[in-house]
Order: structure tokens, then sequence, then C-alpha cells
């Protein structure tokens, strides 16, 4: 399990920090985005998320065709395809961003940015009114947070100091020793749980789900609060089988809430921009009296459930 | 649009017929009034003003035509429903100009016979060289040497002349619990006490001559309609329409005069006191107000007896919602498209009572519902926010911006704007500072004493032009400004900030000038002795409402598309000064060529990178502050025409669109001829990335809310972010969060760009569909293409 602690946890790459954050816990809260990820989720909404390092998004809607990038590419990785189209080698490519800030219809841009620990924090101060207007907060997403533990402990404890409200949302793949020591700083913990089958679990995500259960139940045993996150794939984790193991797991552990997230395709032309496959080509978008009745049988085990 | 659809099948079949009339018949001309006008003129020369104007209002409520249709009230501007007539006194000039197109606007109004063209030629020939524009415009030459035409002209500024300015507040309570009957005797009382031994006591005395016969008119006209009732009763046999008839007869023949006695009356009265107003200057901006507070006793007691419903009480106040959509005024080309028929009808729910409770009652809920109904563009509902309203009063606001996408209910914060009430009028008591009303499109006043003549928008992003070229204006290659140097030669970009403040404290004085002029003549030639009736102050000063009577006053100037000169003073600092990417000569070279070929591309894309506001950086914000700030002094160095303290605001109308047209490309990189930004503190659209929380503190702190009299904020939600109840919520924290940081209004537009971009497609399917504007609504189809463009363009701030 590589975990990288950059810079001594002064800084680390982030890819995206959201005011107005309104769906990654309670109140209005900023959601701040750590780059890398150690799943690999066929599904995963933000693909650019699962790299450390920063990574070329390349929009084609918006080219207009006028070569300037393949002029400055110091690489050679923008190329003409056959058809006279821009191609990018992802081999070659370094994110350097001299072709970003050559290109005059915003068609480029780079994903991941080093930043300071401090830094994050004064951006993440500016809306303490609305935190505190909301019962609000700060959240730290993903990729996966502790895929940078050093960093995160850093900026953790930078948010607590200034009060705010953290909440961590996780996939859970960690050793419980780093964990542990993060959660300390951690007021809601936010924790995905994909598939309840190991084998399974392995096939969609890339690693085996019996660390991060074993973590659900570290963190219940700790008396730390946590709302279980599904991502609800059609055809995928929907299954009665799957749904009623969810549910006993949770209840079993006495766990309170449980929040569903429908899966949606709204990732999917981040793909294309990053010039990945996307693996999950074939799963249809859900109807709502099929989430609601996957719902209804959550609510069966004594859960409140939130469709998010 | 299911909730959309939803909330209007509540509409009664009735209400539904009257709405479907309005919206489909195209306004007409009325000339009576002009009829009218030249007849009293002729008949009372040589007599004062103020009794000429009595005159005149008495002969148009004895002799004008009336009607009585399916409204349940009556009482109406025009001749027939949405006639509407022009006020030549205040400015015709262009009527001249635009005859053949006189009926009318691009097409706008109904034709007319040759016999109706030769009265209008007729009143304009009377009118054209003595109507208060163009007096203003000599007098202003003669003392200035400055022919104000040219700022007109270049679009420097939007002068506040040429057209009639009611703008003002009606204690419509006074007259609902006293009758104008009762009125009548404080003004006999005071006439009374005259001491007859000077000229000033003399005029005061005309005056309330005037004011009575005024008052006995309305009360005479209001008969009128009591006889016509009863002749129609006597005809009609539907015994539920004659009943209906007879109780129309024997309302109109009790109110105004006397006090009213049921919700109806009250609403009726209103109505009466509303409309002559209307017809004494025009419905410009006189906003009925704090309508639940004067309204509530009324309903109360009739609940209490069993007299009404809630389901009866919405629909009164929906028909009385018609009543007041139907006004209009005619104005030229370039005032139309400056106010897109907004008159300003705002209704305000919410707010305090006098001792600082909560002052939300049932009637705040029913003008609420009855807007979720009934959509129309006027009247407009307008939240008076603070932390004592109730949850589910919030969330009901929310719903009705959610399900209508109205832009209504408007938030307006009534903590800032007591504190203003209290930093601008020393001696006000607690109670008045908490008495919180809007005229025009969002300027708070004092319910029932204050007028809010509006004084002009400057153009404040023509300055940067200015002050990049030396005082010339490279648009229209004419000198207009101070010479403020060559900016190739600004060493800092303070130097160039001067040289930009300079233009403010050089056009702002002049700009007030003219205003003094233009009011001070207005007063002198058409007085307003009935509204001085009813607006607290004129009774007890014997002074005239447009001399200086109401005993508060609310408006200064309010300046338009500061958003778009600091975001182009940040990008010259950035690029010029502190990155040194470009030369002063490179970026005005490339402002020449509209960024157009040359490479200037890659100069258009370093401006659009530049710091902008709305972001929450303080890298611009406080630039715009700075602007803001600079004007406010400047604007405070002078008093208005009544020489009394006046207050600035920060509103626009849709000047930024009109003003965006003669604006060459800016350093901002928004090319040339492209409207500007609209309201005061919202973002340029497409700039503000950091979210609602960025663009709600940059808006909320742009404006020093105390000193000026608004900040004016449009934000635009696509109505999925407002599903839920939690999303409704954390809207509302949204909201409160922005009014404790000084926010004064917001309004959030929650139509999709799908819907408006349909409605342009297929106009005829839209007709009714609605859209906030600038601080008002209008109905989209009717907007200029280019607004239409605008408000689609605008930023979509997800929940996402």
């Amino acid at each position: 399990m590589e975990q990288v602690s950059g810079q001594g946890g002064k800084s680390g790459w982030v890819f995206n920090i959201q005011r107005y954050s309104i769906q990654d816990g309670p109140g209005i809260r900023t959601t701040v985005f750590l780059k890398g990820c150690p799943l690999t989720c066929h599904w995963c909404s933000n693909p650019e998320s699962q790299a450390l390092h920063p990574e070329l998004l390349y929009f084609d809607t918006q080219c207009t065709g006028c070569r300037k990038c393949l002029e400055v590419c110091l690489n050679g990785a923008t190329l003409l395809g056959s058809d006279g189209e821009i191609v990018i080698d992802r081999k070659l490519c370094k994110a350097c961003g001299v072709c970003v800030d050559a290109c005059l219809s915003d068609a480029r841009i780079i994903s991941g940015e080093l930043r300071a620990v401090d830094d994050v924090v004064s951006v993440v101060e500016k809306d303490s009114l609305f935190y505190r207007n909301s019962n609000g907060g700060v959240t730290f997403s993903g990729g996966e947070p502790t895929y940078q533990p050093a960093f995160l402990l850093e900026l953790l404890k930078g948010c607590q100091g200034k009060g705010f409200h953290t909440c961590l949302d996780t996939c859970g793949y960690t050793q419980w020793s780093v964990l542990e020591e993060i959660l300390e700083y951690v007021d809601l913990v936010l924790f995905d749980v994909k598939h309840m089958d190991p084998e399974r679990h392995k096939k969609l995500t890339g690693v085996d789900n019996r660390l991060i259960l074993d973590n659900v139940k570290q963190i219940v045993g700790m008396g730390k609060k946590i709302i279980i996150r599904v991502p609800l794939l059609p055809g995928v984790n929907d299954s009665e089988g799957n749904i009623n193991a969810l549910g006993n797991f949770t209840s079993n552990l006495s766990i309170k809430r449980l929040d569903l997230l429908p899966y949606h395709r709204l990732g999917v032309k981040k793909y294309e921009r990053l010039g990945v496959d996307y693996k999950l080509e074939e799963v249809p978008s859900f109807k709502k009296e099929e989430v609601e009745s996957v719902k209804k049988l959550l609510t069966g085990f004594g859960l409140e459930v939130d469709i998010v | 649009m299911a909730a959309r659809e939803d909330a209007k099948s509540l509409l009664s079949e009735r209400v539904r017929r009257l709405k479907g009339d309005v919206v489909s018949n195209p306004q007409t001309l009325d000339t009576e009034r002009a009829k009218f006008l030249l007849e009293t003129y002729r008949e009372t020369e040589g007599e004062p003003t103020i009794v000429r104007r009595g005159k005149l209002l008495e002969k148009i409520l004895l002799n004008k035509t009336i009607y009585i249709d399916d409204n349940i009230f009556v009482g109406s501007q025009g001749k027939e429903r949405q006639a509407i007539y022009p006020y030549p006194e205040v400015a015709c000039r262009w009527m001249r100009r635009e005859i053949g197109d006189y009926c009318g606007v691009k097409g706008r109004l109904g034709g007319t016979d040759d016999e109706n063209m030769a009265l209008l030629q007729e009143v304009v020939d009377y009118w054209y060289d003595i109507n208060a524009y163009k007096r203003t415009h000599d007098l202003f030459r003669e003392t200035t040497g400055i022919d104000a035409k040219r700022f007109q002209k270049t679009r420097v500024w939007a002068d506040g002349g040429g057209f009639p300015q009611g703008s003002t507040s009606i204690n419509y309570g006074k007259v609902l619990n006293k009758g104008l009957k009762g009125i009548m005797e404080e003004i006999e009382e005071q006439m009374a006490a005259l001491p007859m031994d000077n000229i000033e006591v003399i005029n005061k005395k005309y005056f309330y001559q005037s004011m009575l016969r005024c008052l006995n008119a309305v009360i005479h006209w209001a008969g009128r309609y009591a006889k016509l009732a009863r002749e129609m009763a006597g005809k009609e046999n539907d015994p539920a329409r004659k009943a209906e008839m007879e109780k129309i007869a024997e309302t109109c023949d009790w109110v105004p005069a006397n006090p009213a006695r049921s919700f109806y009356e009250a609403l009726q009265s209103f109505w009466f006191i509303h409309c002559v107003a209307y017809i004494e200057t025009g419905p410009v901006a006189i906003a009925p107000g704090r309508m639940p507070q004067y309204l509530y006793p009324f309903y109360k007691k009739d609940k209490e007896e069993g007299k009404i419903t809630e389901e009866e009480a919405i629909e009164l106040l929906e028909m009385v919602f018609l009543k007041i959509v139907e006004a209009g005024f005619f104005l030229g080309g370039v005032a139309h498209s400056q106010s897109q028929g907004h008159t300003g009808n705002i209704i305000v729910v919410g707010g305090y009572t006098p001792d600082g409770k909560d002052a939300t009652n049932e009637v705040d809920w029913l003008i609420l519902e009855a807007q979720r109904r009934i959509q129309l563009p006027q009247p407009t509902v307008h939240m008076m926010y603070h932390d004592k309203l109730s949850e589910d009063f919030l969330i009901k606001g929310v719903e009705v911006v959610r399900d209508t996408g109205l832009g209504q209910p408007a938030f307006f914060g009534t903590d800032v704007a007591m504190k203003r009430n209290l930093f601008h009028y020393p001696g006000i008591t607690m109670e008045e500072a908490r008495d919180i009303a809007q005229a025009g499109c969002i300027q708070t006043i004092i319910q029932g004493s204050s007028a809010a003549t509006w004084e002009s928008s400057p153009n404040m992003a023509k300055y940067v032009e200015l002050a990049l070229h030396n005082g010339m204006d490279p648009v229209s290659g004419e000198q207009l400004g101070p010479e403020t140097g060559d900016a190739e030669k600004f060493e800092s970009f303070e130097d160039l900030f001067n040289a930009y403040k300079e233009n403010i404290s050089y056009f702002i004085p002049l700009q007030r000038r003219f205003h003094n002029i233009l009011f001070a003549i207005e007063a002198e030639i058409h007085p307003t002795p009935f509204q001085s009736t009813v607006i607290d102050g004129c009774i007890e000063t014997g002074i005239d409402a447009t001399a200086g009577g109401t005993k508060y006053r609310a408006m200064g100037s309010n300046p338009s598309a500061a958003i778009d000169a600091a975001n182009s003073l940040a990008a010259i600092k950035k690029l010029v000064f502190d990155d040194k990417k470009i030369t002063m000569n490179e970026l005005k070279d490339a402002l020449k060529a509209n960024f157009e070929g040359n490479g200037y591309d890659r100069v258009m894309k370093m401006c659009l990178d530049a710091p902008k506001f709305g972001n929450d950086d303080p890298y611009v914000d406080s630039i715009t502050r700075e602007i803001y700030e600079h004007y406010e002094k400047v604007h405070q160095q002078m008093n208005d025409w009544a020489d009394r303290h006046s207050v600035p605001h920060a509103y626009s109308i849709t000047n930024h669109f009109n003003f965006g047209r003669a604006v060459g490309a800016l350093p901002s990189g928004r090319k040339a001829g492209v409207p500007l930004t609209d309201a005061t503190v919202s973002a340029t659209p497409g700039t503000d990335m950091e979210g609602p929380t960025a663009l709600a503190k940059s808006a909320a702190t742009a404006v020093d809310t105390i000193k000026y009299g608004s900040n004016h904020l449009n934000m635009k939600f696509h109505p999925s972010a407002l599903e839920t109840r939690d999303g409704c919520k954390k809207l509302l924290s949204l909201i409160k969060t922005y009014m404790d940081l000084g926010g004064s209004h917001v309004q959030f537009n929650c139509v999709s760009r799908e819907t408006l971009e349909d409605a342009r497609l297929k106009p005829d399917q839209y007709k009714d569909l609605v859209v906030r504007v600038a601080g008002f609504s209008a109905f989209f189809v009717q907007l200029d293409e280019g607004v239409q463009d605008e408000i689609i363009k605008r930023t979509e701030l997800s929940f996402e």
C-alpha cells in the first residue's frame, strides 16, 4: 500500500477546493479534494483524482483548432492525428502547463497543484461565517485524502485549530495506525462501502475489502460519528444479497445513518479529457423506484437512509 | 416547470380569465388626459401653478371615461384597460421626433385616428419649449456652459429627466383608517391656523386649497363608479353579478371618503388612492409598500367575524395585483429601453413591528401565496429579512422563488436598512427607522413618508475609457472628461486610479447639479397636491412633496457598471504595473482594435484571466470598494434641490445594457458594445468561478450599505438546487450570511437555461413567462434580444 507524505506534511497535492459544497456533510462546507487514491474504481466520477501527480485535462469541445499547443509543447506530447485532430501522447506529457498558458480558448487545464497547508487552511477560513450559520465546516475528500496522511493530518489540525467542524470522506483503505492518528482531528467520518463481497470488491476497485470493513469496526469502537456512504451501481452492488449484507453489517455495529449515492454519468466526459478508457459504459442510469426500493430494504434494518 | 404550472392551476376561473386578458391585450394610447391638460391650462391662465395642477386633476377625475369590467375592483388610469398616456409637461420633444412612430414605439401601441393625432400635435406644441426637461437643459447650459445632451448621447450618464417620476411611498394606512374626510379635516385645521401675513403663508393657503380640491375630486370620482355600478346592476339579469354590482356601488359610496370597514373595502380604498397617484404623476415607483401591515387589522376582523376565507382573500389580492399590472405610461424609445416598462410596484413582506418584533402576520403569507399563483411581473414582492422571521415563513419565501421563476421574493437586510435610517436621518425615531419599505427598484425608504426621485445613473465604465485617454471618449471622439494626463506616462497604478477618481469628482457634482435644476423646475411646473395629502410631512409643513415637503428623502444618484470599472482597473494593475506583462501602449492598442488581429487575442486572454470581482479576491474587491467609497464621498459633498441631505444608491436599472452599447473594449477583457455587468455588486457573467459564497462575500462588502441606500445582487439558481427542504435551508443560510456581512439585497433567478432558450424560440408559448432583470421582473418575451441574451448567459450557480 503506497502512501505519500510529500514535503513532510507541509504541502501536498490538491486538485480542487470547492466552496459552498452542500453534499459532503452537514451545512455549507468547503470540500478540499486531495489527489491520489489506492483504489481504481471503474465508476470513479473524479478520474483525475486517482494519480497523485498533476495531469493534463483536454476539453475537445472548447478547442478551436488553432494549434498553438502544438507549437509550444516541449515534450512532443501534443500531436496531430490522422484527421488533423489534436492528440495527446499521455506517456510523453509531463503536465508542465506550457500549453495551458498558450491556449486561448481554455481547452486545457492542469489538474493537481502542490499547495501549502497554510494556503489551504486560509481558503477554508474564508467561509467561516457560512459554516457558523449553517452548522457546516470543512470536508476532506479526494481521491483518497488519507493517501497523503502527513499533509491531511496537518490540514485537519489547522482547520480544527480554527474551530471548524471537520469531515473526512474516505474509502477506508488505510492502515489503522495511520487512520487512528488522523481521526483524532475528525468530527465526522463519511465512510465509503462499495461492496460487501471481498472478491467482487477486488474486481471492482482493485483492492480487497477486509481492511476497509475492519476500519469501520474500529471507528465505531472508538465512538466516532460515522455515516456509511454507498455509491449505488445498477447490476454491480444493488443485488438484494449485497444490500442485505450491508444492512446486517451496519446495523450490527449500531451505525445509524447510511447515504445512498445513486450512480451518475457526470464524470464520463472526464475520462475522455484524461485520455483514459471508461470501463463502465454499459451501466444504465437508475430509476427512482429502484433507488427507493434499496432504501426501503435498508430502512428495514433500522437505518436512517438518505439519497444524496 | 411542474411546480410553476401547479401553482397557476390554483387560480380561480375568473382570475385566470382576467390575467389572460392582461397578458394578451396590447397597451393602447389614451388622449383624454392630453385634452384635459390643454383645456385646464387655457382656462386657468394667470393662476398659481399649484392651483392649476389641482384643477387639472379635478377635471380628469370628474370627466374621464370610466368603466367597470370583470375585476371586482374599480378605478383605472386610462379610459380602457391598459390604456396609457403621455405626460408632455415633463418632456415632449421626443414626441414630435417620434410622432410618426407615436402609436407607437416599435408598434407597441395600437393605431389612433387623425383627430387624436392632431390633439397630440397640439399638446406637444404647447409644451415644446416650456416642458421641464427642455427648461432644465437650457438652465444647465446657461449656468455651466455645458450641453448636457452630450453626456446623455455619449452615455456618460443616463439622466432622471424625460419621464414622469412618482417615486414615493404613500401612507395608505392613514387613508384606510381616517378616510379622506379625516385627512381633509387635518388640512382645514392647518389652513385655519395660518396667520395670512406674508407671501410664504399665502402660498401655503393656495397649496392647502389645492389639496382639498383634489381630495374632493377623488371622492367624487369614486361616486361616479358607485353610480355606474348601480346603473349596471339595474340592467343585470344574473343575480350574483347584480349583487356584486350593488356591493361595488355601496363600497364606492363609502371609501375612500370614510374609514374602510372590511378587507375588501380596504383594498378598494387602497386601489383608488394608488390609482389617483398614478393619474397625477404617472405610475412610476409609487410603491404599495408594507401592505400586510396596513391590511392586517381589516383581514383579522373579517376573519374573526367569519366574513372571509383565506381563499377569498387570496383572490381579492390577485385582483388588485391585476389592476396594478394594467398600469403603464407612455415613453420614448430611449426611456423605454432603460426601464423596460417597469413601474416599480413593490409590496414588502416581513420586517419589524414598530417595537422591533417580527411583523409577519397572515396577510404576509397570503401575499406570497397570491404571487406564487398569479405570477405577474408587477407588483413585485420583496421580503425584509431578519433573524426573527420564522423558519416556515422563510422556507415559504424560497418555495415561491423556486416555484415561480419570478426571482421573488427578493431578500433585503432589515437590520442594515435600520442602521442606514439612523445614520442618514438624525432625529428619526426608532419606530420610524424600523418601518422600512422600498420604492423604485430596490431603494429602501420609510413607509408613508419618503420621496425617492431618481437622480440618474453615471456610467462608471466610461470613466475608465476617459482616464485612459486624457478625458477623450475613444468611442465618440469627443473630449468629455477632465484632462488627467497621458496614461502611457503613468508611473504607478495609483496615477491611473487617481485619474479615474478625478472623473468621478468631475462628473458627479455636474450630474447632481443637473438634477437639482431638473427637480426644482419640475416642482415649479408640476407639483403634486394630491400625493402631498397622503405622504407624511407635506400637510404639516405646507410644502408640496416635489418641493421637499415629505418628511424623508431617500434618493440620490446610483452608479452603474462599477464592476466593469473595477475589473478593468484590476487588470491594468496586474498586467501593466504588477506583473509588467504588457505596456499601457500595447494594452490601449489592443483595446482600440477591439482585441482583433495582430495577436491581440492573447492580450484579451490575459485581460480575461486577470482577477475578477465576485470571487472573494481582495486584489479586485478592494478596488471595487474604493470606487464606491470615493463616489459616496463626492456625492455627499452636495445637497439636493431642496437643500437636503440625500442618500447615494447602488442599483442598476437596465443601464448596464444601454451603456454597454456606447463603451468600447475594456481592459477587463470585455469587447466593445457588449452589455456591461448587471446590478451593482453582481459578477460579470461567467467570471464568478468560486461559487455562491465567494460571490456573496464580494458583494456584501463592495458597497458600504449603511452609507448607501442599497446594493444590488442577482444570483441565478437552477430550481433543482431547491428541490429538498435541506436545499432550501442551505439557501437560507447563504442569505443570512450575506446579510450578516452587510448585504442589503439579493435576488435569485430560478429559471433554467433550457426554459429561456425555448421561450426565445417559441415566444407565443411563453407569453406569461416572467424573469427578473436588474431589480425588477418583466415578461421575458417582451425584452430586447440583448437583454434576453444576457439573462441566459448569467452563470448558473450549481449546488453540485
